[in-house]
């Protein structure tokens, strides 16, 4: 998503200006329950990019890997100012870590709707893990 | 003919492997995520396992339904309104919403995800 110059909402041109943040922490053993379940109804949940990307050293443990990004749907939706339950679907905000090391956030359907709503050009997600807890934070901007 | 005794003994198994809770504190009125300390990841984890465990499948919105409270016109100044009761009443017919509708905030919306109201929906499913 691109940054969109912010001056008529009080900031400076050029600037992004943040609109709202979300946080979200998702325990690593309930990520690695959750996988128990296969892989056709995690599709339930995850996006294709997300099942499938590595996210990083091929060593990063699937469950840590799902969960960093299961924390970061979690707080993009919290951003959006709705919360589990509260509207987007799982699938309509997909994270995935670049090569470069970056979260990357797509919308879709009534998630991006919602971004529109809220008049936000982009999203900053960070996402950082131990080896029991992913957190992660993100911030829209106008 | 549903046995229900059994039905309710895998309902506790479910929750007891997804919540890491004791089975002596899945009672029926225990509310899933105030007394036992579900998580948004739990709720899923419970989802599958009752598909499992009964070879049923569970719509999406089927056991914890989406998008009442972001619709403004089932809430107002952080309350479920009259409207938004009656859908609730529609989409979650398995829920006791008597003493929710005594005090209808968006708060006291996840008290009424409790264990009975599992067990209702499983058993209807179960026919």
């Amino acid at each position: 998503m691109s940054r969109a110059c912010s001056a008529e909402r009080g900031g400076t041109p050029g600037r992004p200006v943040p609109l709202s943040v979300g946080a979200d922490i998702v325990e690593i053993g309930s990520m690695a329950r959750l996988l128990r379940h296969g892989t056709p109804r995690l599709r339930r949940v995850f996006t294709p990019a997300e099942l499938s990307a590595r996210g990083g050293p091929a060593s990063v443990r699937r469950d840590l890997r799902l969960a960093c990004a299961f924390a970061g749907k979690e707080a993009v939706f919290k951003a959006l100012g709705r919360g589990w339950g509260q509207g987007p679907r799982w699938r309509e905000v997909s994270v995935v870590r670049t090569p470069g090391g970056r979260w990357e956030v797509r919308l879709s359907g009534g998630a991006e709707r919602r971004r529109r709503e809220m008049g936000a050009s982009s999203i900053e997600l960070s996402v950082a893990k131990t080896r029991g807890h992913a957190v992660a934070c993100a911030i829209l901007y106008g | 003919m549903v046995d229900k005794s059994q039905v309710y003994g895998k309902i506790k198994e479910c929750l007891v492997e997804a919540l890491g809770v004791e089975e002596a504190e899945i009672v029926p009125g225990a509310r899933i995520m105030d007394d036992l300390g579900a998580e948004s990841i739990d709720f899923l984890d419970i989802v599958f396992r009752l598909e499992k465990a009964f070879g049923i499948k569970i719509p999406r919105g089927g056991l914890f339904p989406e998008n009442i409270l972001s619709n403004d016109q089932f809430v107002k100044d952080g309350k479920v309104t009259a409207r938004g009761i009656e859908e609730l009443r529609k989409r979650m017919p398995c829920a006791n919403l008597a003493s929710f509708e005594k005090d209808p905030r968006v708060s006291n919306f996840s008290n009424l995800f409790t264990v009975e109201m599992i067990n209702r929906y499983v058993e209807s499913m179960l026919g």
